[in-house]
């Protein structure tokens, strides 16, 4: 189970995914969400507490665990797994930031706004299937 | 699209742009803005904010959550500024309660743009760089979480000052 979430600063969510193909069951996937969101203030916290990108796992509800990543500009990345490995979250989660940053500098693309892009997609999950 | 092309000719990938090229532009988007200006908005102002919002993400990119200001600005000056004027900033100066004070003795955006040139016109687009770089620096600044006012001092080009009065939203945050 692999659920990633990109928030933005004012909390906004601005990209979902289920990376892994669960029983495709429709309430398990909100939970997914739910647990992801609700990380948030931890999220937050163990930022301000930190001085680095990648926070580790932030929170834990019953086997789920929630890893994140901040970027300076305040974009928080978000990870549900099952106990995935360190190394590889990290480098998933530094090619995203990349792959943002492309994101990022296309001038019709304002900070709040859901990114809708395919190639942003494919990076996505392309990295996913190679560190995770 | 102003801002694409600008965002593009400094992108430090495989991608090359001739400097010419892009001081040409940045002359442009100045005359551009100087003649929309007057409206009670500042619209170079607004250009340089979006642009300082791209390149702080891209500066931002890979490194730590900076928590004071004075890193944000820090980074501004030592990674932000050379992305933009192909140098840091030459000089830093803060009271360490939010106003900083950046000063560059030859701004490549200014070097053809006189202060003591009477005409009108120039003054104009001198006025309309120097907003530019203040919305730069007010966009990168932002991005970062340090929310603040930029006001430029421009009249011994190509040498420019920029005082930077952060808002201290992030002390607020911290004591909250």
């Amino acid at each position: 189970m692999l659920t990633f979430a990109v928030v933005g600063r004012s909390d906004e969510p601005l990209y979902l995914a289920e990376l892994a193909s669960t029983k495709g069951d429709e309430a398990s996937y909100h939970l997914h969400q739910f647990v992801l969101y609700a990380a948030l203030d931890a999220v937050d916290e163990a930022a301000w507490r930190s001085g680095t990108c990648y926070l580790k796992a932030v929170d834990r509800f019953e086997d789920m665990t929630v890893s994140a990543y901040v970027t300076a500009g305040g974009i928080r990345m978000l990870l549900l797994h099952q106990g995935r490995g360190e190394d590889g979250i990290k480098s998933f989660f530094q090619d995203v930031h990349e792959a943002y940053v492309a994101i990022a500098m296309n001038p019709m693309y304002t900070p709040t706004e859901e990114i809708r892009s395919s190639e942003f997609d494919r990076k996505v999950k392309n990295s996913a299937r190679k560190h995770l | 699209p102003t801002t694409s092309g600008m965002a593009v000719a400094m992108s430090t990938s495989t991608r090359h742009v001739a400097e010419t090229c892009v001081s040409l532009l940045v002359f442009e988007a100045a005359k551009h803005a100087a003649g929309m200006a007057g409206e009670g908005k500042d619209p170079a102002e607004a250009i340089g904010c979006r642009l300082g919002t791209r390149l702080a993400a891209r500066a931002a990119c890979g490194r730590a959550y900076a928590h004071d200001a004075l890193d944000v600005v820090k980074l501004l000056c030592k990674e932000v500024w050379p992305m933009a004027f192909g140098k840091p900033v030459d000089n830093l100066k803060t009271n360490h309660r939010g106003v900083f004070v950046l000063h560059d003795a030859k701004l490549k955006w200014l070097l053809r743009a006189s202060a003591r040139e009477h005409d009108a016109n120039v003054q104009l687009e001198l006025a309309s760089i120097a907003s530019l770089v203040c919305g730069l620096i007010r966009g990168a600044l932002g991005t970062m979480g340090v929310r603040c006012t930029v006001q430029a001092d421009v009249s011994q080009t190509p040498a420019c000052t920029f005082t930077v009065r952060a808002v201290r939203s992030k002390e607020q945050h911290e004591a909250a």
